[in-house]
C-alpha cells in the first residue's frame, strides 16, 4: 500500500510528536511504499522513504497554499493520507478532501487547546475534518509510550521502559492497520 | 637567530608589556571611579578580584568584538556578595547593554521561553558615561568538575536540551531574533573558519595548524547541508563550566551575551572540547549518548562543529602570541601545538592520545603565572 505521512513537525524538530512521525515511517516502510509530506527544510533521513519538503521561511498563506498543491500532485501516488494534526497540515487535508476521493487517517497526535479566537477557529477546523475522515485514531494520550527510551551510557540500560516501548508500537500499528483496507 | 627574528621578538615582548602595563592601567584608572559611584549605590569591591589578574589582560588584547569591561567581585550593603559588570568603553558598554537584551528576551520569545534561569539583576547603572550592571552572585557548594559523573552529565544535557527546544524555523521567527541575537547559517561557519586560516598564516610551517585548518574548510565545504540541516536552533556557544553556576538543583547561566541560533551543536560542540581536556570521561559520556540515542546525520554534524571549534580555538592562540612573552609566549605556542594534536585526532573521528594531554597539562602548569593559577582556582 501507498502511505502518505502529511506533517508539520519531523526531526530534526525536537518535539517528542516529531520523534513519533520518524518512528512511525521508520515502521510503517517495512510493509508499505511511504512518501512525508512535511513543513520543514532537511529533515532528518530515513531509508526507503521518500521525502516532499514545503519551506517554512515563507508567508503562512504561501505555505499552505504550497501544502495543498502538493498533497494535490501527490494523490495518484497515494492510498491513504495519513494527516497528523495541526492547523497548517489539517486546512490542507480538509480541501483536499472536497476535491479527492483519497481517504485521510487523522492522526492526533498532538494535544489541541481550544482556548483564545485561534483555538477555536482551529477547533472547528478539526472537528470538520474529522467529519471528512475516514478514520480519527488519537495517538496524544499515549504518545509517551510510544517514544523511544533514552539509553544513558552511565547506567543500566531500562529494558522494561523498552519492551513497553515495542509492545506500544506492536498495538499502535495494529490499530492502523484495520484502518487501512 | 637572525636579525629580522629579533627584532620581531623585541616588538612582540614590547607589545606584550604595553599590553600588561595597558591593562593595569587601565584597571587603576576605572576602580578609581567606579568604587565613589558603587559606594553611592550600597556597593563595595571585595580586596581579592580574581577575574582581573593572570592571563585576563590577555583575553581583553585578542578578542576582536571584545570591548574593555571589568567583571568584579563584590557585596551589597548587607555584606551579601555580588557580580559587577562595568565598562566605559563605547563597545564594552554596549556588551553590558546586549547581554542585558539578550537576558530579558529570550525568555519572551513565544518558541524559547524559560530557556535558562539567570542571576538576579539587582542594580544597573548608567551614571555619567559608565555602565554598570549587578547581580547576585550565585554561591555554589562544589564546581562543576568536582561533582560526580553523573551529575555533570545529568546537567549538561539537561542545558543542551533546553536550548534545542528552541528553533527558529519561520520567515518570522527568524527575522524576529537574527537583530538581537544574531543567526549563523552554514556559509557564515565556512566564512569564519575561512578568518581562522588567515589567522594561522602567520605561523611558522614547523605548526600543522594551518594545513590542519584547510582539511576542516574542506570538511566544512563538502558537508554544508549537514550543519544546515541542523540550523536554526538556540545555542549557546560558550557553554562552559565558568559560565554557569549551579546551586540548589538549578543551573544559573552568568553570561547570556554568547546565546546565538545557529548550528545547535556549536554550544556542544565548544563544551565537548572543553572537556576533551578537563573531563574526557564527559566528552565521551556526552557522545555514546548522541550515538545511542540521536541520528547519525547529528553526530557528523557534531563533529563538523567540533572542527569548527577547534579552528576557532587555534586561530585564538595564534592571536596570543604577538601579545605573549617569557614563559606565555611558550605556553601559548604548547597550546596551538596541543589543540592542534586535538583537531588532527578529531579530523579522523578519534580522541587525541590520553599521553598527549598528560604532557600538556604538565607542561601548562609550569608554564602558568602564580596569578593565572590563582584565577584558575575554583574556576570550572
Amino acid at each position: 500500500m501507498r502511505l502518505t505521512l502529511v506533517t508539520p513537525l519531523f526531526p530534526p524538530d525536537v518535539y517528542t510528536v516529531a520523534t513519533y512521525h520518524k518512528d512511525l515511517v521508520a515502521r510503517l516502510q517495512e510493509q508499505h511504499t511511504v512518501s512525508v509530506l512535511l513543513y520543514g527544510h532537511l529533515p532528518e533521513h530515513v531509508a526507503g522513504v521518500s521525502f516532499i519538503t514545503i519551506d517554512k521561511r515563507t508567508s503562512t498563506i504561501v505555505r499552505l497554499t504550497n501544502m495543498l498543491v502538493s498533497l494535490f500532485s501527490h494523490r495518484n501516488n497515494t492510498d491513504y493520507y495519513l494527516v497528523t494534526n495541526g492547523p497548517s497540515t489539517e486546512l490542507p487535508a480538509l480541501l483536499l478532501s472536497f476535491i479527492t476521493r483519497t481517504p485521510i487517517i487523522l492522526l492526533a497526535s498532538d494535544t489541541i487547546n481550544p482556548t483564545g479566537t485561534k483555538g477555536k477557529i482551529y477547533t472547528t477546523l478539526h472537528n470538520l475534518l474529522c467529519l471528512r475522515a475516514r478514520a480519527v485514531i488519537v495517538v496524544s494520550g499515549n504518545i509517551a509510550t510510544l517514544t523511544r527510551p533514552e539509553i544513558h551510557p552511565l547506567i543500566t540500560i531500562p529494558q522494561n521502559a523498552v519492551e513497553q516501548y515495542e509492545a506500544a508500537w506492536t498495538k499502535h500499528l495494529r490499530e492502523l492497520k484495520l484502518h487501512l483496507s | 637567530m637572525d636579525e629580522a627574528s629579533q627584532g620581531t621578538k623585541a616588538a612582540s615582548i614590547m607589545t606584550s608589556l604595553n599590553n600588561k602595563a595597558v591593562w593595569d592601567l587601565y584597571l587603576q584608572r576605572e576602580l578609581i571611579t567606579l568604587i565613589p559611584i558603587l559606594s553611592r549605590y550600597g556597593f563595595s569591591l571585595d580586596d581579592v578580584q580574581p577575574h582581573t589578574i593572570g592571563e585576563r589582560f590577555l583575553m581583553q588584547a585578542v578578542t576582536t568584538i571584545g570591548g574593555q569591561k571589568l567583571i568584579l567581585r563584590g557585596s551589597d550593603a548587607h555584606g551579601n556578595p555580588v557580580i559587577i559588570k562595568a565598562a566605559r568603553d563605547i563597545v564594552g558598554k554596549a556588551e553590558i547593554k546586549h547581554e542585558r537584551l539578550c537576558r530579558s528576551l529570550i525568555n519572551e520569545l513565544a518558541f524559547a521561553y524559560n530557556i535558562f534561569v539567570a542571576p538576579a539583576e539587582l542594580r544597573f547603572i548608567e551614571d555619567g558615561d559608565i555602565v554598570i550592571s549587578i547581580q547576585l552572585f550565585i554561591d555554589q557548594d562544589i564546581s562543576f568538575l568536582e561533582r560526580p559523573l553523573v551529575e555533570q552529565f545529568s546537567f549538561a544535557l539537561s542545558a543542551f536540551k533546553a536550548q534545542e527546544h528552541s528553533r527558529a524555523t519561520t520567515g518570522g521567527h527568524v527575522r524576529h531574533i537574527s537583530q538581537t541575537f544574531g543567526y549563523k547559517t552554514s556559509s557564515d561557519y565556512l566564512t569564519l573558519c575561512q578568518s581562522f586560516l588567515t589567522s594561522t598564516s602567520s605561523l611558522p610551517t614547523s605548526y600543522p595548524a594551518h594545513t590542519l585548518i584547510e582539511e576542516v574548510i574542506n570538511q566544512l565545504t563538502k558537508n554544508t547541508e549537514r550543519i544546515e540541516q541542523y540550523g536554526g536552533f538556540l545555542t549557546h556557544t560558550d557553554f562552559v563550566p565558568h559560565n554557569f553556576r549551579i546551586k540548589d538543583n538549578r543551573l544559573y547561566l552568568l553570561d547570556f551575551s554568547a546565546i546565538r541560533f545557529g548550528n545547535k551543536h556549536e554550544g556542544w560542540a565548544r563544551f565537548l572540547n572543553f572537556m576533551t581536556l578537563y573531563h574526557p570521561a564527559l566528552e565521551s559520556a556526552l557522545i555514546s549518548y548522541v550515538e545511542m540515542n540521536r541520528a547519525g546525520e547529528e553526530r557528523e554534524s557534531l563533529q563538523l562543529m567540533r572542527l569548527f571549534r577547534l579552528a576557532e580555538l587555534i586561530a585564538y592562540y595564534t592571536k596570543t602570541l604577538t601579545h605573549s612573552e617569557g614563559a606565555l609566549l611558550s605556553l601559548n605556542q604548547t597550546r596551538i601545538q596541543f589543540w592542534s594534536d586535538v583537531l588532527a585526532a578529531e579530523l579522523h573521528n578519534t580522541r587525541v592520545a590520553p599521553t598527549i594531554t598528560a604532557v600538556y597539562q604538565a607542561t601548562r602548569n609550569t608554564l602558568r603565572s602564580a596569578e593565572e593559577k590563582q584565577r584558575q582556582q575554583g574556576l570550572h
